[in-house]
């Protein structure tokens, strides 16, 4: 297993792996002699997981070299801190949102097959399609959000809750 | 110190730490006498004032779900 093991570091930029290796490895031992005498069971989750393990933090090490540290692009920030999850009344939101972008679409398309061989026509009618289906799909979401709202589902409250005392630098 | 509810793999442990080191939350302790791949760390003054803070706020969590429990039972 120390072989794999050894074998997968090599998944890590070579900078992380001069910084870190040896000491990876050296937990890695200890860590794999404190399961020795476990369990069948207890000693494939420890493969599973270091191995998990190894393939997460060097998808992140690239990524992180590719994107520099930007707070985007960190995953466990935004997992520890529980006012930057996103509340569910997002995902129907988002759902209304692409739902009116389908419809949108639809109905271009039936425009442009009737229009098909007249396109100069399409055009009159055009703005005023355009502006119905965007105020419609306003409309749906404002008030789904309105009655998210008065639900409390919204996730707004949670800004309010946020204590600036706790920010760490 | 979870009594094994917290099984980190190295790839995972690493990954913080490097992440403590780049922040200055944590440095390398450095000892002649330490082997390569043993290097002790320990938390900056930095680190040590956003760990109080990260304690209060813990502090502060619990309590509200205490109080919310206590709300609930009476």
């Amino acid at each position: 297993m120390t072989c794999f093991y050894r074998c997968l570091l090599y998944l890590y930029p070579p900078l992380y792996r001069r910084e870190y290796a040896a000491e990876m490895i050296s937990v890695f031992r200890d860590a794999q002699a404190d399961v020795w005498f476990g369990s069948f069971r207890e000693r494939l989750s420890f493969r599973t997981r270091e191995t998990l393990g190894l393939l997460a933090g060097a998808a992140q090490e690239h990524l992180r070299i590719l994107c520099g540290n930007s707070p985007i692009i960190s995953f466990t920030r935004l997992d520890m801190r529980p006012e930057f999850r996103f509340p569910r009344s997002t995902v129907v939101l988002m759902s209304v949102v692409f739902a009116g972008v389908v419809f949108a679409m639809k109905e271009a398309s039936a425009i442009q097959a009737k229009y098909g061989s007249a396109s100069d026509s399409m055009w009159h009618t055009f703005p005023g399609f355009a502006g119905l289906t965007f105020g419609f799909t306003f409309a749906t979401v404002a008030i789904v959000w309105a009655i998210l709202f008065a639900l409390g589902r919204t996730g707004v409250h949670r800004l309010a809750n946020i204590d600036p005392g706790t920010k760490h630098e | 110190m979870s009594g094994g509810r917290v099984k980190l793999s190295t790839g995972t442990l690493y990954g913080a730490l490097r992440r403590l080191l780049d922040e200055a939350w944590i440095e390398r302790v450095e000892e002649d006498e330490s082997p390569r791949d043993r290097r002790p760390y320990r938390l900056t003054s930095r680190g040590r004032r956003n760990l109080r803070l990260e304690v209060q706020r813990l502090k502060h969590l619990t309590k509200l779900a205490a109080l919310r429990i206590a709300r609930k039972d009476a």
